[in-house]
């Protein structure tokens, strides 16, 4: 039997929704051979946020350590919500905890532009992201995605 | 398909037009997501018998009401096209499928909903869609369609851009 050599990208945050989509993937899209990437986006504004401060005003000793901690939460969700439920068959996911450099970067394009990089069979994601508001109908990372990628985009709905 | 694993039993749902993109959507299903057992469903949803005349900027120019002969034949033309590109090609792979052919309205929001109910009707593992960009009026159509079901549908949605 020929072992798959694809790369399927999961777009990840720290939500049941995003584990929901995660475990889709694995059950329904994952063949053996595959490489599960996990991509988590650190956007510049998140650490700026920290101080109330806009991006432009940063300080940058501050700066840096609000991003450090940004990345060790990222780290310790991806193992407690993704890599303990991947099933031991699978082999261990790639982990990108990527900081969005430019603040016009949005996450969505940072996505895209790793799942190209990677030449992903697909980018499987949850609709919405964390801190949902129910009043859009998707997530602004998904509907970026679906407008500008050139891959293939797998939406998993969430429950409302 | 490795040896001894049990049959998959999944239904897929692919939403199929005349345009070559339906063949990039077949293609994707059966390469990355099909696994043996699964039932591919074809949807194809084809204008009520009235239809409007549209000029290219949007322009109302008239309604057609079909006769009998030309509803027919509008049928037969999709039963066709259909047995053309997928089903031959889904007996070949020996793939289990179905096809459903549905008279409906064919703004947005009704081909829409059309779908998503069709895919929470067989739980579909996935339903499968092409987005094009918006460009003439045919594919702001079905670019809306995906729209519309990336929103509301209850079931995964996969998304393939095609130009």
């Amino acid at each position: 039997m020929e072992a798959s050599d694809r790369v399927l990208l999961i777009a990840v945050d720290d939500s049941e929704d995003s584990q929901k989509a995660f475990m889709w993937a694995v059950d329904n899209l994952y063949r053996e051979g595959d490489q599960i990437h996990l991509v988590h986006v650190v956007p510049r504004l998140a650490f700026a946020a920290q101080y109330g401060v806009p991006p432009v005003d940063f300080v940058p000793a501050a700066e840096n350590s609000s991003y450090e901690s940004a990345v060790q939460r990222a780290e310790q969700f991806i193992i407690d919500r993704f890599v303990r439920a991947l099933p031991v068959t699978i082999k261990s996911p790639v982990v990108h905890i990527i900081k969005s450099e430019v603040d016009t970067e949005s996450v969505g394009h940072v996505l895209c532009k790793k799942a190209d990089e990677l030449d992903a069979i697909g980018i499987v994601m949850a609709s919405h992201n964390k801190g949902r508001m129910a009043e859009f109908f998707l997530g602004s990372v998904t509907q970026y995605c679906t407008h500008h990628s050139k891959r293939p985009i797998i939406i998993v709905p969430t429950p409302k | 398909m490795s040896e001894g694993a049990a049959n998959s039993h999944r239904n897929i749902l692919l939403t199929v037009d005349e345009s070559p993109s339906s063949d990039k959507v077949f293609e994707y299903t059966v390469k990355n997501l099909y696994r043996q057992g699964d039932v591919v469903h074809i949807l194809h949803v084809i204008a009520p018998s009235r239809r409007l005349v549209v000029t290219p900027d949007m322009g109302l120019e008239g309604v057609i009401e079909d006769d009998e002969e030309t509803k027919r034949k509008v049928e037969e033309h999709a039963q066709e096209f259909i047995r053309e590109r997928f089903e031959k090609r889904l007996e070949t792979l020996r793939i289990p499928y179905q096809v459903d052919i549905v008279r409906g309205c064919v703004d947005n929001d009704s081909i829409g909903a059309l779908v998503c109910r069709r895919a929470e009707g067989i739980d579909a593992v996935a339903v499968v869609m092409a987005k094009h960009s918006r460009g003439t009026i045919k594919e702001f159509f079905i670019g809306s369609v995906t729209n519309y079901a990336c929103h509301h549908c209850k079931q995964p949605v996969l998304v393939l851009h095609c130009d």
